[in-house]
């Protein structure tokens, strides 16, 4: 089984600096430039955090330049 | 095909008591099926080696080693087949002294590579099991003073602990006989035939080993097959592989590390390396459950332990190994296994793999193909008055019937490793790192045993991630893009083609224009940049203007081709916010938004130039690809993708100006991206296919050419039905979108093309990898090659980390290529963008979920989806692999192979399907073909044939479509071939009668069925029995079930028929003519070895009187008495009829081994009840005709027609050898129609010469009976001599004709009705006596 598709063990959720979100198995260890925002916890429950944290999946400098133009 | 089994063993050997034959051991038995598949191999040879320095008396070793010899019986035992049993059984021979082969110093100063060879040779040399001894000396002198001494054994008279036996007692004999004095071994009690004897009747004892039966079936129930993925592609060859070895040493501090391990776990040393094993083989094997194999002494019996012989046992040892364990679980749970394993030693390997039968494929070992041993090496050096006596390696036998066997070898004070590995599936370099690695491990269990295996490293993967981490940062956004080239374009060459299609040209000036015009448009409608424009348009100019408006206009567009569903289209538009869509049908209003047509007005009224160009993180486009749950996702590309993939393939294909392009793709496929915007960006022509090229092969063929296409990107799916012809302008083709064979790159590749195997999923936009294929002969299907400038690529294994080279595992892509994520789908974007340990900081790579594999030279090939890396009956099988062997089958244009659903996996089944060039395919000839480069549990069971495979709209074959037919009643009732002619419904009984079953599947394997090896071995001879085809072990392992059996026994009927010339049939039982209730005929083969002179008479008996025959074909060259031959034919004829009565009869020197029979059967009591003599000559030194013998077996071919009658025979020259010049004489006479090869010539004629000698050497003895001389008129005088030297009861019948002719046509029919009153006076024993 493959560690980012088994249901079995704890993941965490990160995010980068351009508040993209990524599942992170517990186990290795987390790559620069990137923080755990939740768990250790389940798949599911590390997959339930993503979808309430991140509503808008545009890195977060083209959130700012859209606003921009739109202002 | 594999060499037939000896069969030297029906004759009685001279001066043999009949209890001197003894069964063999379990494991000897399975040596000696081994050696029966795989002849004239090394693989069980073993062998010590000596360095010597002093003067040795060669002679006195001699007497020593055959001392030796005569002590232990095993080394002078030979095995030969017990034809009645149908088991091997073994028999001691009395044997000469040994000679050792010498070979005598030379001066040269390459003499030592000649000596090691030499030795090497005397290593690798076969043994033939039925000659003893099973053991061979060679001395190689340096000098008077220096030898060097290699004593082989083969491995089913010793093992390992019997080289130490061996050892000792050769040097004491040596120091005794060499003082004149008596040696002082102790005297044996018991032998090897003793144990074997033991064994064979403690297994017979049902209720015996029940505890152990009990706990290894239990243990080993469905076990995985666990095996590394080969470097090359696996094969059945069943000749056993090659081998080489890699070593290395376990330092010092690192073995004191260990054994503080293990006395702290309370567990051996070997428990320790053990475990680091099965841990290391679950990281590059995936599987939880390890499975490896070790051996144990097998010497429970005290009696036994001074004895040579093969006693060790292989024990499988399972090892459950996840990620979450420590590696201290893992070694407590390896010391539970091994001792629990030790103490149901008693069960031999082979009883349980009958007990198992688990799948097998030939060339394998079952169970396990990995073994481990620790071994304790004693470092003895002897001194013999003044020969020191040292041993040292010996070289290799060059063959292993492992993959992998990996030995420790403790010495007093160090530890060596060596991993001996099948060079036919892994290369050196790869297992040196195998090695290293399994050092490195036994590190981190020395450093810290509670780490977990998930967060086991390899050297391999940490100098990886280190490679990985000094990728250049360039994120490629401030290099130009699609957007500035395609206005540059329509700048500088604002006249250029840009885009045609149906025979209209737009050109770059008008291209933008258009598009602009569009945005214009598409503002007016109240749309701004971001908003999403769906694209309701077939591929047309107008695709392309609207496709390149979005991109300027910085309105991401989406696809919505014409030809989708309006429902899925509407959903579409829907879910991913489409605002307007730009179309020109008449049914786009149902979409459900505002419709923009492309036919505008003139330019000028909507033109905007946008003060600010796109930014690299806008959305360019969304593609929906359909996942593996059915439901769409849409994947969201930036102009930063976009860009950097243009930019990397237009330079990687050399698409610059004026290059012109194919767009074939449909917009909702993924390739029309890179067509149109690769392209453009190069400033390039973008040619549009029309529809009906689309459709039509010839057609797209036409397109090709009137468009002078100079390069492009093909589906595997049309390219497979496009005629490979020469387009002389195409100078670039890549292929891809979908795997493909060897077969589709061999026939378009050439020189003057480049060609690129193209790879890449949506969500990395497009292509990622790719390989140019160099023009060669491809014999497997090319790599996908590495990343694209700006992206890398990684194989990861189950645990995250990189996998080592030749580790399959899932491939991930990063770089500036990986997309935005799934439109509206934060929870798959977050599992399936991932961070990257291996990017930039904050980098993301997309998980494939493809499997793929880096080669050894970096480039990443291929396996599959997870979906095609099946298992069945613990077989790791890849679809892909099937299908690329299937496809590079002659007449094969396409194939696909799925996997028939069932619920357990033991059931599943292999279904190919496959189009053609037209021609009916020969299945069993491409099964034949498919098992020379697949093991047997790969080839389909089923093989279908289709006018096309179902393809879905991207081009790419319809599995779903081909599972529905696998499983529709109608390919399920698809009549089997052999089954048509009652073939296998005769196979069918055999196999029922050999497996006790009622009901026998018709499409499973023999073994899944419950057959073991030594049943196959007699299911053959079953086999050739029945039909009298030539069929051997080997063809057996690769053909399984009865299908398929069936299928290789009528071609094998339809090649050859059953009188096959050359064939070996080493049963000579024949069935001429069935019937079940009257005497039968026996009837003898002739000079010929064959039973084709009766092919009349045996019609000529009346119906339902059983006529069988006695063939020769199986004798070999050598010779052979008449009185010998006649006492197998009757062991043969008693083994068919029992206690039945019968007649025996025969056809020239036929006759006289009929005689023989007739005497011997009076002898011991058989109901032999007449003897017919057809034409017999009494035997007598010299023809009466002075013929030589060729010219004889000339005459004789012709007198049975084999030959013409205008025939005639030429006398040789005096420096042709007979057999040539036969050959020659047959050629010229016409025969040479491929019956008559120079090799099947010599073995006949060397048949018929052995023959005709016995013959002559052979005096017929009177006999009490009747006999029946039928003679030809003209040899009337044969009669009379018989008459003048046999006592006895003698009735002469003359017949018309010659000696050919008179058992032919009319002949036979009087023959009949003469038999016939014969056996009636048989059948009414009164009858004959109130005759007399």
């Amino acid at each position: 089984m493959n560690s980012f598709e088994d249901d079995s063990i704890d993941f965490l959720v990160l995010e980068n600096e351009e508040g993209q979100h990524s599942l992170w198995p517990v186990h290795l260890d987390v790559p620069g430039g990137w923080a755990a925002v939740y768990g250790p916890a389940s798949r599911t429950a590390c997959l339930d955090c993503v979808e309430q944290r991140w509503t808008d999946l545009r890195p977060k400098r083209a959130r700012t330049a859209a606003d921009g133009s739109h202002a | 095909m594999g060499r037939m089994p000896d069969h030297d063993d029906e004759r009685p050997p001279a001066g043999q008591a009949l209890d001197a034959w003894s069964p063999l051991s379990r494991g000897q038995t399975r040596l000696w099926f081994l050696d029966q598949v795989s002849p004239g191999r090394a693989l069980f040879n073993i062998a010590l080696r000596y360095r010597l320095t002093g003067p040795l008396d060669v002679g006195v070793l001699e007497r020593a080693v055959t001392a030796l010899v005569e002590r232990h019986e095993v080394l002078r035992t030979s095995y030969h087949l017990d034809p009645a049993r149908k088991l091997p059984r073994q028999r001691v021979d009395p044997i000469d002294p040994i000679v050792i082969r010498t070979r005598p110093p030379s001066t040269g100063t390459a003499d030592a590579s000649w000596r090691e060879q030499w030795l090497g040779a005397q290593v690798t040399e076969p043994f033939d099991l039925a000659k003893a001894p099973m053991l061979r000396v060679a001395i190689a002198s340096e000098s008077a003073t220096r030898h060097h001494v290699v004593l082989t054994l083969h491995h089913i008279a010793a093992d390992g602990w019997s080289m130490g036996i061996v050892d000792d007692e050769l040097w004491s004999l040596y120091e005794a006989m060499l003082a004149g004095e008596e040696p002082s071994l102790s005297p044996l009690i018991s032998q090897y035939a003793d144990y074997a004897r033991w064994q064979s009747e403690a297994l017979a004892d049902p209720s015996a080993l029940a505890r152990e039966r009990e706990y290894w079936l239990e243990q080993l129930s469905g076990a995985p097959y666990v095996e590394l993925r080969p470097d090359r592609p696996s094969s059945s060859a069943v000749s056993g592989p090659d081998a080489d070895e890699v070593t290395c040493s376990i330092p010092d501090d690192l073995l004191e590390g260990l054994e503080e391990l293990a006395r702290a776990e309370r567990a051996s040393l070997f428990v320790v390396l053990q475990s680091a094993l099965s841990v290391l083989l679950h990281l590059r094997t995936a599987e939880d459950d390890v499975v490896s194999g070790t051996a144990s002494a097998g010497r429970s019996r005290s009696v036994d332990e001074p004895l040579v012989g093969f006693f060790v046992n292989l024990m499988v040892l399972r090892v459950p190994v996840r990620g979450e364990m420590t590696l201290r679980d893992v070694l407590r749970g390896t010391r539970d296994t091994v001792l629990d394993a030790l103490d149901h030693q008693q069960m031999p390997f082979d009883v349980l793999v009958d007990e198992l039968h688990p799948t097998r494929a030939a060339g394998q070992n079952p169970l396990f193909q990995v073994v481990f041993q620790l071994l304790h090496d004693q470092d003895l050096a002897r001194r013999i008055d003044d020969l020191l006596v040292e041993q040292s390696a010996p070289p290799g036998s060059g063959n292993t019937w492992f993959d992998l066997a990996l030995t420790a070898t403790r010495g007093e004070e160090q530890c060596s490793l060596s991993l001996a590995f099948s060079t036919d599936r892994f290369g050196a370099p790869r297992m040196r790192r195998f090695l290293e690695a399994y050092v490195d491990l036994l590190w981190q269990m020395v450093g810290d045993l509670a780490q977990q295996v998930r967060d086991v490293t390899s050297p391999e993967s940490r100098s990886f991630a280190v490679a990985l981490g000094s990728l250049p940062a360039d994120r490629g956004g401030r290099d130009l893009g699609v957007v500035d080239a395609v206005r540059g374009h329509a700048a500088t060459t604002p006249g250029a083609a840009a885009v045609r299609f149906d025979g209209d040209v737009v050109s770059y000036a008008d291209l933008v224009a258009r598009a602009d015009q569009l945005v214009g448009r598409l503002r007016a409608e109240g749309l701004v940049r971001g908003d999403r424009v769906g694209l309701h348009l077939p591929n047309s100019d107008g695709l392309i203007v609207a496709m390149v408006a979005a991109v300027l206009g910085g309105m991401p567009y989406v696809p919505l081709p014409p030809g989708h569903p309006p429902a899925r289209l509407a959903d579409t538009v829907r879910l991913a916010g489409v605002r307007a869509v730009v179309s020109d049908e008449r049914d786009a209003a149902r979409l459900g938004v505002g419709v923009i047509p492309t036919d505008l007005a003139p330019l000028g009224s909507h033109r905007v130039v946008d003060p600010v160009g796109v930014l690299p993180h806008e959305l360019a486009y969304t593609l929906f690809t359909s996942g593996s749950s059915g439901a769409p996702k849409g994947v969201d590309v930036t102009h930063g993708n976009l860009d950097c993939m243009s930019r990397s393939v237009a330079e990687l294909f050399g698409i610059g100006p004026g290059v012109r392009v194919l767009q074939f793709a449909s917009a909702a496929f993924d390739v029309s991206v890179l067509e149109v915007f690769v392209t453009l960006f190069g400033g390039g022509v973008v040619c549009v296919a029309p529809d009906d090229a689309r459709r039509s092969p010839e057609l797209f063929a036409q397109f090709l050419r009137d468009e002078r296409i100079q390069a492009g990107v093909f589906p595997p799916a049309l390219l497979s039905q496009v005629e490979p012809e020469v387009f002389d302008d195409l100078t670039l083709m890549a292929v891809g979108g979908e795997a493909f064979g060897a077969d589709l790159v061999n026939a378009w590749n050439r020189d003057g093309l480049t060609f690129f195997n193209a790879y890449g999923p949506t969500e990395t936009t497009v292509m990622s990898t790719a390989f140019e294929c160099p023009t060669r002969e491809w014999d497997a299907a090319p790599p996908i090659g590495r990343a694209l400038d700006h992206e890398y690529a990684v194989v990861l294994d189950a645990h995250g980390r990189p996998c080592p080279v030749g580790t399959p595992g899932e491939l991930a892509l990063g770089g500036a290529c990986v997309a935005q994520g799934y439109l509206g789908d934060p929870r798959l974007t977050a599992a399936k963008f991932v961070a990257s340990p291996f990017g930039a900081t904050g980098d993301r790579m997309y998980r494939t979920g493809d499997i793929c594999v880096v080669r050894e030279d970096g480039n990443i090939v291929y396996l599959g989806r997870p979906d095609d890396q099946i298992k069945i009956r613990g077989y790791r099988i890849s679809v892909l692999e099937i299908e690329r062997a299937l496809a590079s089958l002659d007449g094969v244009e396409q194939s696909a192979v799925i996997v028939t659903d069932a619920a357990s996996t033991s059931d599943r089944r292999l279904v190919a399907f496959v189009t053609t060039a037209g021609d009916e395919l020969d299945h069993v000839l491409m099964r034949r073909q498919l098992a020379t480069t697949l093991p047997g549990y790969m080839v389909p069971s089923r093989i279908v044939q289709l006018p096309s495979l179902p393809v879905t709209t991207s081009e790419k074959v319809d599995r779903r479509a081909l599972a529905r037919l696998a499983a529709s009643a109608s390919l399920r009732a698809e009549p089997a071939p052999a089954a048509a002619d009652g073939g296998a419904d005769r196979l069918s009984s055999i196999f029922a009668a050999l497996l006790c079953l009622g009901e026998v599947p018709r499409d499973v394997s023999f073994f899944d069925l419950g057959g073991n090896s030594l049943q196959l071995t007699t299911l053959c001879r079953s086999i050739r029995e029945e039909y009298g085809v030539a069929i051997d072990t080997h063809d057996l392992l690769v053909h399984q079930s009865i299908d398929v059996i069936g299928e290789l026994i009528d071609a094998r009927l339809d090649a050859s028929g059953p009188e096959r010339p050359g064939a070996a049939l080493d049963d000579p039982w024949r069935v001429l003519h069935e019937g079940p209730d009257a005497t039968p005929l026996v009837l003898v083969h002739d000079a010929g070895g064959n039973l084709f002179a009766y092919r009349d008479v045996q019609r000529a008996v009346a119906a339902g009187r059983p006529v069988y025959g006695l063939d020769g074909s199986h004798l070999d060259s050598g010779p052979i008495t008449i009185e010998a031959l006649a006492a197998q034919h009757l062991a043969t004829i008693r083994r068919h009829l029992g206690e039945r009565p019968f007649i025996i009869g025969g056809w020239s020197l036929g006759g006289l081994v009929a005689y023989q029979i007739y005497r011997l059967a009076t002898g011991v009591g058989a109901r032999c009840e007449r003897l017919v003599m057809f034409d017999t000559e009494y035997p007598q030194p010299a023809s009466a005709t002075g013929w030589t013998t060729d010219r004889v077996f000339f005459e004789h071919l012709k007198g049975s027609d084999v030959l013409p009658q205008s025939a005639r025979w030429r006398e040789p020259g005096p420096t042709v050898s007979p057999e040539a010049h036969l050959v020659e004489v047959l050629r010229s006479v016409g025969a040479d129609d491929g019956r008559w090869p120079a090799a099947a010539v010599t073995e006949r004629l060397a048949r018929f010469r052995s023959l005709t000698d016995a013959a002559l050497r052979y005096t017929p003895e009177s006999v009490a009976g009747d006999i029946l001389l039928v003679h030809a008129t003209e040899n009337r005088s044969l009669a009379d001599q018989w008459v003048e030297k046999i006592a006895g009861k003698i009735t002469i019948e003359l017949l018309p004709g010659d000696h050919f002719s008179v058992i032919r046509g009319e002949g036979a029919r009087r023959i009949g009705t003469l038999l016939e009153r014969t056996i009636d006076r048989i059948a009414e024993p009164d009858a004959r006596r109130v005759g007399k």
